[in-house]
């Protein structure tokens, strides 16, 4: 292992990669719900919000994906940080509109219909846990355990 | 990636790997949508237009109530709350009847008054909020000749509790 450093950098990012993966799954049978969760904002056209909502879960899908890979781990990182700051305009604009907004982020589950306060708090957590694993990707600790150049490296499993 | 090298060209590689990830995601969501029973329209359209669909359309906009004339009609009136269910638990006007634009859409009606005369007024969150219009004119289109909407809504409300 390389230490908690390394051990901590490798729990962030499949607890990152799994809630993307997560997202996406539960969007995917119910591309309306998002759609109308787009639409409730008021910052995106008509014309944009179809595709958007048919095409994001997927995208999110892959997003952990990369993130779990060795190849996209980078890659995989910097897109989570572009999903989740995307959301966090977002819900930042309809706190400041004065809107109530559910998303249907994750779906269209009770669990997680949040209000649009809680919404955006949670986006702005996950966008500095997706900001950390980036940060970790790109810039890894000058320790060799941690090299994923080398492949793995003690401290990434 | 080395230690102590430059990042910018895995940055312009993720950049490009990011760009081709998304469009192609873009394009299979497309290829998808197509293939459901029940396709996502495009260009989308909103809440309303589904709401209203099916319905004897009015061009008559439903008439608004100021806060005060709300609190009065506490008892007489009933009101009707167009949020969905989960902000609808978290509190709402006396009385009030859940009604939000996805039950319509789904063409699931909750029990309304059987008497159409009945005064019915309909809220929904406040500010920007545009539900309670949608709802007001779906209760027109279905008989019911006297609708109001409080524009204030459940903001407005909570404000003037003491």
């Amino acid at each position: 292992m390389g230490g908690m450093g390394g051990g901590e950098a490798v729990i962030a990012r499949l607890a990152l990669a799994g809630l993307l993966i997560l997202a996406g799954t539960l969007k995917l049978p119910d591309p309306l719900g998002f759609a109308d969760g787009l639409a409730a904002f008021h910052l995106l056209p008509a014309w944009a919000i179809t595709p958007l909502a048919a095409g994001i879960p997927i995208f999110e899908i892959l997003a952990g994906g990369g993130l779990i890979s060795r190849r996209f781990r980078t890659a995989g990182a910097l897109a989570s940080c572009g999903l989740t700051a995307a959301f966090v305009v977002f819900y930042g604009w309809a706190f400041l509109s004065g809107r109530d907004v559910t998303c249907s982020c994750f779906g269209n589950l009770e669990l997680f219909q949040v209000s649009t306060t809680t919404g955006l708090l949670r986006a702005a957590l996950l966008l500095a846990l997706a900001a950390w694993v980036a940060a970790r990707a790109y810039f890894p600790p000058a320790n060799s355990a941690n090299q994923p150049s080398s492949g793995t490296g003690k401290g990434c499993h | 990636m080395k230690q102590g090298g430059t990042i910018l060209p895995v940055l312009r590689r993720d950049l490009l790997v990011i760009v081709v990830a998304f469009a192609a995601s873009l394009l299979l969501g497309w290829a998808i949508n197509i293939l459901r029973p029940v396709p996502v329209a495009f260009p989308y359209q909103s809440r309303e237009t589904r709401a209203l669909q099916g319905l004897e359309r009015t061009e008559k906009e439903p008439p608004e109530l100021p806060l005060e004339a709300v609190q009065r009609a506490v008892g007489s009136a009933v009101f009707i709350d167009a949020r969905e269910p989960f902000f609808f638990e978290e509190g709402h006007l006396p009385e009030a009847v859940n009604f939000p634009v996805s039950a319509i859409i789904e063409r699931r009606l909750p029990s309304l008054p059987a008497d159409r005369n009945q005064r019915l007024i309909v809220y929904c969150s406040g500010g920007d909020c545009e539900d309670s219009r949608i709802i007001a004119r779906a209760l027109s289109a279905l008989g019911f000749e006297n609708v109001f909407v409080f524009r204030g809504g459940w903001e407005e409300w909570v404000e003037a509790r003491p």
